[in-house]
């Protein structure tokens, strides 16, 4: 087979024959079995059905109804090229499955955390019974649904939570803890300047997922934890820089530090926080006086354990 | 061809709803003359095959006098982008895929790697691809209303996450994109930094031309002076080395030159040229079974074509760009205009041309 038997064969009245079918048929096969079964396919093995399903799925979803196939055709230089970039086609349909498994499971818990102290349904109406929406109790958001780019920037802020990695075992990842889903979700409630909608939770871990989804699935936890490894020396000066740097924030230095922390541009943080852009960078400045005194003392790995904790401990800590 | 009904039936409902899309054409083949222009999607191949894969790309500038345009990667189907990849719908593109712009991975390419012409986005949202790096990073603010309106015109959802650092999945991403592009664009980035001028050849072709009875001779004495005036220009025709002095005869004929009308006031006008090829020309230059495929197609002048071998010397020497003076009559061209480009055994040059005929045009008006 020769790529111009393929384009050929594109640029014949059908775009997808034979031709083009065995070679997604001989991608699917080269790829399949480098992923296990049960976690990708819901089957203990990768048997004819299980790789003609994925093999109809791929085509179907990602090379017609996608336009993927046109992609590949407009840019491919040679039939390596070609199959290097059907492999590419399986191993994202297959991210795209775990992926998938992975946000049901944790917007099936975030509903049962939601519906508990300190959450609140935000609206009761009959008309939105089917997908109500949620805020924390102690705090008033504006009566309407997040805009994409608030969605964006909240999936920025919950995106460095520490994860559980994958085990290895045939069993779904929780991705998070329990504890850890309880402040994603709290943090996700501080952030945004309105209530959501479990919805609106599915496209925050959509985006969040799939950003680090490639290197999760062999991860164990995730680093910004570093305090937890430190010895008692190191955190008994770890709670005291922290108590210290904690006192002297206001609570929308806070909610500042972690849009800083989350990777937010300048004018991210102006839009996320409602203020001018002097007013932010005013703000900024104090704010980074106040880290730069409390950790210059400090080793590199003590400062970033820091950090994370006042991250995360903003969470576990409700500050008045 | 393909039977429909050999195909299984899940296939056949699939493709009885997308058969409406009208298939891409081939990326080596552009459309002539290529002349790309700001907004763009097009492929991009690297110079020599083997170095990088080819990839669409966005252009986002265009520089007609070097053959340059500054371009932005692409991407589709996969779901990495972080907060400087802006991904457009195809009602937004006018393509039937997803399309994401990495507007953080830009890097020039020159024409000739470029293919046909596949979509051109709005001029507005072009422009604000381009800005969007400036305005995210802050390092070039835009006024304040610019800003604003690159803003709302990429809407926050549109992106990704911002990138953290080197553990994060996203960094190794974006750093295996940036490593694709500079593949991609290896050869035109270090002519660029290196901002030397592409070799200046001439394309001996023309001597023969001068001389050519079926020629209308006031056009022939009028390229003969613009000639002229071009090999004195400093740094012109000196790409003789691989030019055997044994193809004299042909390519100075003087007896089909003493035949013309001014014919000899022409062949005075070329004694600068006609001393330098004595000087640099060598007695048996190599031969070469290089496969040379010319776009457009060469029509040869001479009955042996010199310039495969003067090509062969520039390759040699780590070119990949020159400029030609040459005739558009030596090509299969509707127009003179347009870079030209020669693929010799799978490596790539892009040739500048400089067409005596528009000279001698200029020259006369």
């Amino acid at each position: 087979m020769t790529l111009q038997d393929l384009r050929d064969e594109y640029g014949g009245p059908h775009k997808l024959g034979s031709s083009i079918l065995s070679e997604i048929r001989a991608a699917a096969n080269r790829v399949c079995h480098t992923y296990p079964p049960l976690k990708y396919a819901g089957v203990l093995g990768w048997n004819d059905d299980a790789i003609e399903d994925l093999v109809q799925d791929v085509t179907v979803g990602r090379l017609l109804g996608g336009g993927q196939l046109d992609y590949i055709m407009a840019h491919t230089a040679d039939i390596q090229h070609f199959r290097a970039l059907l492999d590419r086609q399986v191993r994202q349909e297959l991210s795209a499955r775990r992926t998938r498994t992975l946000i049901d499971n944790l917007v099936d818990r975030c509903g049962e955390i939601l519906i508990r102290e300190p959450f609140t349904v935000a609206n009761a109406s009959s008309t939105h019974r089917r997908d109500p929406s949620y805020r924390l109790a102690s705090r008033s958001v504006e009566g309407r649904p997040p805009t994409g780019e608030e969605l964006r920037i909240a999936a920025a802020v919950i995106r460095p939570l520490p994860r559980v990695g994958d085990s290895g075992s045939d069993r779904a990842s929780a991705v998070y803890t329990n504890e850890t889903l309880q402040a994603a979700l709290k943090l996700l409630a501080e952030t945004l300047p309105c209530s959501f909608s479990i919805r609106d939770i599915d496209k925050i871990f959509s985006e969040v997922l799939t950003s680090w989804l490639p290197s999760f699935l062999s991860e164990e936890e995730g680093d910004l934890i570093a305090s937890e490894k430190a010895g008692p020396e190191e955190v008994a000066i770890l709670r005291e820089v922290i108590d210290k740097i904690w006192a002297e924030l206001s609570p929308e230095e806070l909610r500042h530090f972690r849009l800083l922390m989350a990777g937010c541009s300048f004018d991210e943080i102006a839009v996320n926080l409602a203020v001018s852009r002097p007013t932010e960078l005013k703000r900024r400045l104090g704010l980074l006086r106040v880290l730069e005194a409390g950790l210059s003392d400090l080793s590199e790995s003590l400062q970033k354990s820091v950090l994370a904790e006042l991250f995360f401990g903003s969470q576990r800590k409700q500050k008045q | 061809m393909t039977n429909t009904n050999q195909l299984p039936d899940w296939l056949r409902a699939a493709l009885y709803k997308t058969q409406s899309r009208e298939p891409y054409p081939v990326p080596d083949d552009p459309e002539w003359p290529i002349m790309p222009v700001p907004g763009e999607v097009r492929a991009a191949r690297p110079t020599q095959a083997s170095e990088a894969e080819s990839r669409l790309v966005l252009i986002v500038a265009t520089y007609p006098e070097s053959g340059i345009v500054s371009a932005a990667l692409t991407t589709s189907g996969g779901s990495e982008s972080t907060e400087m990849d802006v991904r457009l719908d195809p009602e937004e593109t006018g393509v039937s895929f997803p399309l994401t712009i990495e507007t953080d991975v830009v890097s020039p390419l020159w024409f000739a790697q470029l293919g046909p012409r596949l979509t051109q986005l709005r001029a507005d949202l072009t422009a604000a691809l381009a800005g969007l790096p400036f305005v995210l990073s802050n390092s070039d603010p835009e006024p304040a209303s610019e800003s604003a309106a690159i803003r709302n015109l990429i809407q926050g959802d549109k992106r990704g996450l911002p990138t953290r650092d080197p553990s994060d999945p996203l960094w190794q991403w974006k750093k295996r994109e940036l490593d694709a592009m500079r593949r991609l664009s290896a050869d035109c980035l270090r002519s660029a930094l290196e901002e030397t001028r592409p070799e200046p050849m001439l394309d001996l072709a023309v001597l023969s031309a001068l001389s050519d009875s079926a020629e209308d001779p006031w056009t022939q004495a009028q390229q003969a002076l613009s000639l002229s005036e071009w090999a004195e220009e400093p740094d012109n025709v000196r790409s003789f080395e691989q030019v055997s002095a044994a193809d004299l005869p042909e390519i100075f004929n003087i007896d089909a030159f003493s035949q013309r009308p001014f014919g000899l006031d022409i062949w005075n006008a070329l004694e600068p040229i006609r001393e330098q090829f004595l000087h640099e020309t060598k007695p048996s230059p190599r031969g070469t079974q290089a496969r040379v495929v010319w776009h457009p197609t060469r029509k040869p002048m001479l009955e042996k074509d010199q310039l495969p071998a003067q090509i062969l010397s520039c390759l040699a020497k780590g070119k990949r760009s020159i400029r030609l003076m040459t005739l558009a009559k030596c090509w299969d061209l509707s127009e003179p205009s347009g870079v030209l480009f020669v693929d010799v055994d799978n490596v790539r040059l892009q040739i500048l041309p400089d067409f005596l005929e528009n000279r001698s045009l200029e020259a006369h008006a």
